[in-house]
């Protein structure tokens, strides 16, 4: 978690954002719902949408606020290969 | 997750035709066909048990757009995000590490802001969750009900 969303003493100084220490925990919550189509045995299309919601030291610190990350919504379309003998 | 559930579904109905199977000859003729149509379910439906977790290694790689929409801020475009998944076994899992990798940016280089960019790009982290996925014919619905746990080990930044 520190590596993510802490900031030293030594970042601080050089970034001007504070000093924060993140501990272990829980990150984030991120409900999301996909439905995928299969075309052929290999090929398939998968479309997903996805809400991301820091938690803990995440939503805390820094990092995340000076970006406004607190929460964000993901919204992708896919298209899917699938190796292997039985896909 | 759809091993689990069906393996536990299977067990249920299991359960349910050995009940019935015990209890059967106290009907007196119709027994012996009954109890043979038992054996013929119970064997199929052992088969079916013994073939869940057999499945074999998948690989699967994908590529997609994708619009991230910020609770504040402006909506950002990723025109090339890959998807990349992996099952063994259906009992080793990984699903969308490259999707969550460059959209959660994770990768603090690559944040706009100009003192996060100074931060640097932090390390390599291990998340872990849960989900459950749902079949229905050709299409599947996945709904994670659980947080997503994070560890990271610390690295130079």
């Amino acid at each position: 978690m520190q590596s993510f969303f802490g900031v030293t003493p030594a970042e601080s100084l050089e970034t001007h954002l504070p000093v924060f220490n993140a501990h272990a925990g829980f990150k984030d919550i991120s409900p999301s719902v996909s439905a995928e189509y299969k075309f052929s045995d290999h090929w398939s299309a998968d479309g997903s949408v996805q809400y991301v919601y820091l938690l803990n030291d995440a939503y805390m610190s820094p990092v995340s606020r000076t970006r406004g990350l607190g929460g964000r919504a993901n919204i992708g379309v896919f298209a899917l290969y699938t190796f292997g003998p039985h896909a | 997750m759809l091993t689990s559930i069906s393996r536990s579904w299977l067990r249920r109905i299991c359960g349910f035709t050995f009940t019935c199977a015990l209890t059967l000859p106290a009907h007196g003729a119709h027994a012996q066909p009954i109890q043979r149509s038992e054996q013929r379910l119970i064997d199929s439906l052992i088969t079916q048990l013994e073939q869940v977790g057999r499945g074999p290694m998948e690989l699967r790689l994908g590529f997609g757009p994708v619009l991230t929409v910020p609770d504040s801020g402006k909506a950002k475009f990723h025109a090339f995000v890959p998807l990349l998944s992996f099952r063994y076994h259906d009992w080793f899992v990984i699903e969308e590490t490259q999707m969550r990798a460059d959209i959660v940016d994770f990768d603090r280089k690559r944040l706009n802001d100009s003192d996060t960019q100074k931060l640097g790009q932090a390390g390599t982290s291990l998340e872990v969750g849960a989900h459950a996925v749902y079949f229905y014919g050709p299409a599947r619905v996945r709904s994670p009900p659980g947080p997503a746990g994070n560890i990271c080990s610390r690295s130079s930044g």
